[in-house]
């Protein structure tokens, strides 16, 4: 499927587009074919680069999904030559690459196409530099002239350095190869708020259109966030209870167990609002909620998705306290082991008012979700690892069992609403909570859970997030990334709250390490009848 | 004798047993995506693979309850059951799958089908994989068949494969989805094809007029050069192709294909355990794959839905077969 284009499945499942230009397509058999390419990673020597990008690309060479006319060219400011990035990068993967083994003899062949250009974003210099390492690569192995951008530097940058693409001309393709294209793929954060997402994005668009834009959000890369998708669209018995009618309220969760982990001075200025909420999490909740799409094809998941968070409801400053929650972790013993505050983190400073703990209470305002509270709680030191999705239905209409014992119940006789949970990591699955008779004598019920796990029913590792978004970039199938409307609604939902913690003085630290966060989030759902689930 | 309510509870208890032994501390996990009955044939010949060591394999990535039927000559008709079990690379968690082993004598085929009717993993997709030409006419065949989502049949194994083409396209026509390891084995030629289309080495030799052939070994036409055949036909709105034959019996199912125009031509061709594609003196090559059964039912069970193309290959390859003679 190509990136933008519209087109209808023929009976045969391809799209008319590709029928028409490739009789022989059989995409139920055929691989994706990436096309002859190069990345560009600008920021190379950074974290994301060592973590994920270079182990998701060499992941893609193990499967031999990458095509043979491919290079990578890294970029910093550090003085290297190919082979010391080339060890630098070796050390990475086989540090950091999951679920699959390390081998020799492919990772030489694999890092004979990874090369070095070292030199400052603010230099002219260094993109030509740059051209001439993409124009000797491309004459040597027929690449087509196609290049992938990949924004990994500081955010800070992002508008500099695609000024600086622009100005060399990097974003076209050389004359001899018409057909060849270019793509900027950028990280989050795009931006700190609404009005500095907009700036980047018009700063993005006097060079590369928009349909070049591949903005990364890795939650929607991630199989069981695809999973909700198919899960919703693909089976008919969920989604006619998918709405206002059945649906109490939605629940998503993101919890870590850890601290900053030496990301403290970049975490102060971000915190967990932005860094969380603001994309991975609401990206989360429009796939939730979202209208089906009349074809899987990226316009029109993008346009369903866009919709959704259009439709967000717009908090209004007096609303702000009673539908949102800051907080931040102090010090605690967790384990036996005494775990720091956030302000005694390395590199925090210690009166930091940033938020390591975010919790809102989004609206929908549409026929569908009219009066549905989406929670959305997000935050570092929690009790465990768990991102999931809640959905806990209303009750049944009437209780016929008035007096019988429900185990687990808040009180005798409390039904508990049926739930179901679309666990994303990490024991990725998905279960349906529901009542059932206790075996035994009288009726006694007791809540029990039908559970579908990943694992058990397909064996295969899944990719990881960055190997599909990167196949999907090189591919030019944006469906799994944000677009600019997307981006600059979701921050419009969040806007309000930013403004209303930006004027305030809050009592921090207001949490445990190690608990489920302030108190304050538990009285936020209370005044709504609600409460957090056990995750 | 084999009653069902036993195996299932050997089946359960063996699940009990697992979890007791498991001493890696990551818990056991039982995988079960759908029913994979293996009606595998008694061989003497030792080179063929064992279908159980397939199917440790298949279960990696196609988790079943897998029900292996073997005809034995004199054998007791019974059932025991095992698991399968692995650990994926940088797991604790070992994931396992259960098999049932039946063994029957040829004679008492007639018993079996009820028996893996009671067996089967209720609720899932049911794959009928016949490993063998004798299954055919085998007694209890068709019983089999109707248990079954998808039956895999390999038209190769035929001395003829005319008549496994038609047998296939009788089965198809009753509504069976069927598949065929011959086809199959055309996923590397096919994709080559495609991909030739995609990047446009085929646009200058299809632009006009042009014939297409494939060639094959031996003189009596391979399952596999007719599949093709028939696919280029219904590919390209019916373009004749011809199927003809080469002297070079050393390779299996097909030789080459040529697209040929007045003044050029685009052959792809086995070469040395690759399958080259040359285009104006320039060539590509990829590796062969090794087209053992493993692979080729791996990619068969990918596909539980109706695979379209194949079936729309299939009547016509029938019919290319046929006039082999």
């Amino acid at each position: 499927m190509s990136g933008e284009t519209t087109s209808l499945p023929d009976a045969f499942g391809v799209t008319h587009d590709e029928f028409e230009s490739n009789p022989f397509q059989d995409p139920n058999r055929f691989e994706r074919r990436v096309p002859p390419c190069q990345i560009v990673i600008f920021g190379a020597n950074g974290d994301l680069t060592k973590r994920k990008l270079l182990p998701a690309l060499y992941r893609l060479a193990y499967e031999r999904r990458l095509p043979a006319a491919f290079s990578v060219i890294g970029n910093s400011r550090t003085e290297m030559s190919d082979d010391d990035f080339r060890a630098k990068m070796k050390e990475s993967v086989q540090k950091f690459l999951e679920d699959s083994p390390f081998e020799e003899a492919l990772w030489a062949s694999f890092a004979r196409n990874i090369h070095y250009v070292a030199g400052d974003l603010q230099d002219p210099k260094m993109y030509s530099a740059l051209k001439a390492k993409l124009d000797e690569f491309d004459g040597s192995t027929h690449a087509e002239g196609n290049v992938l951008f990949y924004l990994s530097t500081q955010p800070s940058y992002y508008a500099s350095t695609v000024a600086q693409i622009g100005a060399a001309g990097l974003q076209h393709g050389p004359e001899a190869h018409p057909k060849a294209w270019r793509r900027l793929v950028v990280e989050k954060p795009f931006g700190h708020d609404l009005g500095s997402a907009a700036e980047l994005n018009e700063a993005i668009h006097k060079v590369f259109e928009e349909k070049e834009v591949y903005r990364i959000d890795h939650y929607l890369g991630k199989e069981t966030v695809q999973n909700i998708l198919a899960f919703r669209f693909g089976n008919g018995i969920f989604e006619p209870l998918w709405n206002r009618r059945y649906v109490n309220n939605v629940q998503i969760t993101a919890a870590e167990s850890i601290g900053v982990e030496g990301r403290g001075a970049y975490y102060q200025e971000a915190g967990t609002l932005r860094d969380m909420i603001q994309n991975h999490l609401l990206q989360v909740m429009a796939t939730v909620a979202m209208e089906p799409a009349a074809m899987f094809e990226s316009t029109a998941v993008r346009d369903e998705r866009a919709k959704l968070l259009r439709s967000i409801k717009t908090m209004k400053p007096a609303e702000v306290p009673l539908y949102s929650v800051a907080g931040q972790y102090g010090k605690a013993k967790v384990g036996g082991e005494d775990v720091p505050g956030f302000r005694e983190e390395e590199g925090v400073d210690p009166n930091s008012p940033t938020d390591t703990y975010a919790a809102a209470c989004f609206y929908i305002d549409n026929w569908r979700w009219a009066g549905v509270p989406f929670y959305i709680r997000s935050g570092k030191r929690l009790p465990k690892r768990v991102t999931d999705i809640a959905i806990q239905f209303n009750n049944a209409p009437l209780s016929v069992f008035g007096g019988a014992q429900i185990d687990g119940g808040a009180s005798e006789g409390t039904v508990r609403p049926n739930l179901l949970i679309l666990r994303i990591q990490p024991e990725e699955g998905i279960s349906l909570r529901f009542l059932s008779k206790h075996p035994g004598s009288g009726m006694r019920l007791r809540s029990v859970s039908m559970d579908f796990s990943y694992g058990s029913s397909f064996g295969v590792r899944s990719p990881s997030a960055y190997e599909t978004l990167l196949v999907d970039a090189m591919s030019g199938d944006a469906t799994l990334y944000t677009r600019q409307d997307m981006v600059e609604a979701s921050w419009r939902a969040v806007q309000p709250i930013l403004d209303d913690w930006a004027g305030k003085k809050f009592e921090f630290p207001n949490y445990a390490a190690g608990t489920w966060g302030p108190k304050a989030s538990d009285e936020m759902l209370a005044r709504q009848g609600h409460v957090w689930r056990n995750s | 004798m084999i009653r069902a309510e036993n195996v299932l509870k050997e089946l359960r208890q063996l699940w009990a047993d697992l979890g007791k032994s498991e001493t890696t501390g990551g818990g056991v996990l039982r995988a079960c995506a759908m029913t994979l009955i293996v009606a595998d044939e008694y061989h003497a010949d030792e080179t063929r693979q064992n279908a159980g060591e397939i199917l440790g394999e298949l279960m990696h990535e196609h988790p079943s309850r897998a029900i292996v039927i073997r005809q034995q000559p004199g054998a007791e008709l019974e059932a025991r059951v095992f698991a399968q079990c692995w650990m994926p690379f940088g797991k604790r968690q070992q994931i396992c799958c259960e098999q049932i082993e039946i063994t029957v004598a040829p004679e008492r085929m007639r018993e079996v089908p009820n028996s893996v009717l009671a067996l089967m993993a209720p609720d899932l997709p049911v794959v009928l994989w016949c490993r063998g030409p004798q299954w055919f006419d085998a007694v209890g065949y068709n019983e089999l068949l109707a248990l079954a989502d998808k039956a895999i049949f390999d038209s190769t194994l035929l001395a003829e494969p005319a008549r496994g083409l038609a047998r296939l396209r009788v089965l198809r026509s009753t509504g069976s989805r069927v598949a065929d390891l011959a086809w199959t084995r055309l996923t590397i030629w096919r994709e080559m094809i495609a991909q030739a289309w995609s990047d446009g080495l085929l646009r200058d030799v299809t632009s006009g007029e042009y014939h297409m052939r494939v060639m094959h070994p031996g003189s009596l036409r391979t399952a596999g050069a007719c599949y093709l055949t028939a696919w280029l036909e219904k590919s390209l709105t019916s373009r004749p192709v011809e199927i003809a034959f080469s002297d070079d019996e050393s390779i299996a199912g097909i030789c080459s294909v040529r697209f040929e125009s007045a003044h050029e031509h685009v052959d792809i061709a086995v070469n040395h355990r690759t399958i080259e594609l040359w285009s104006k003196g320039n060539s590509v090559r990829l590796p062969e794959p090794p087209g053992t059964e493993y692979d080729l039912m791996r990619e068969e069970l990918g596909i539980l839905d109706r695979d379209q193309r194949f079936e729309a290959a299939l009547s016509r390859a029938a019919d290319l077969a046929a006039h082999s003679h």
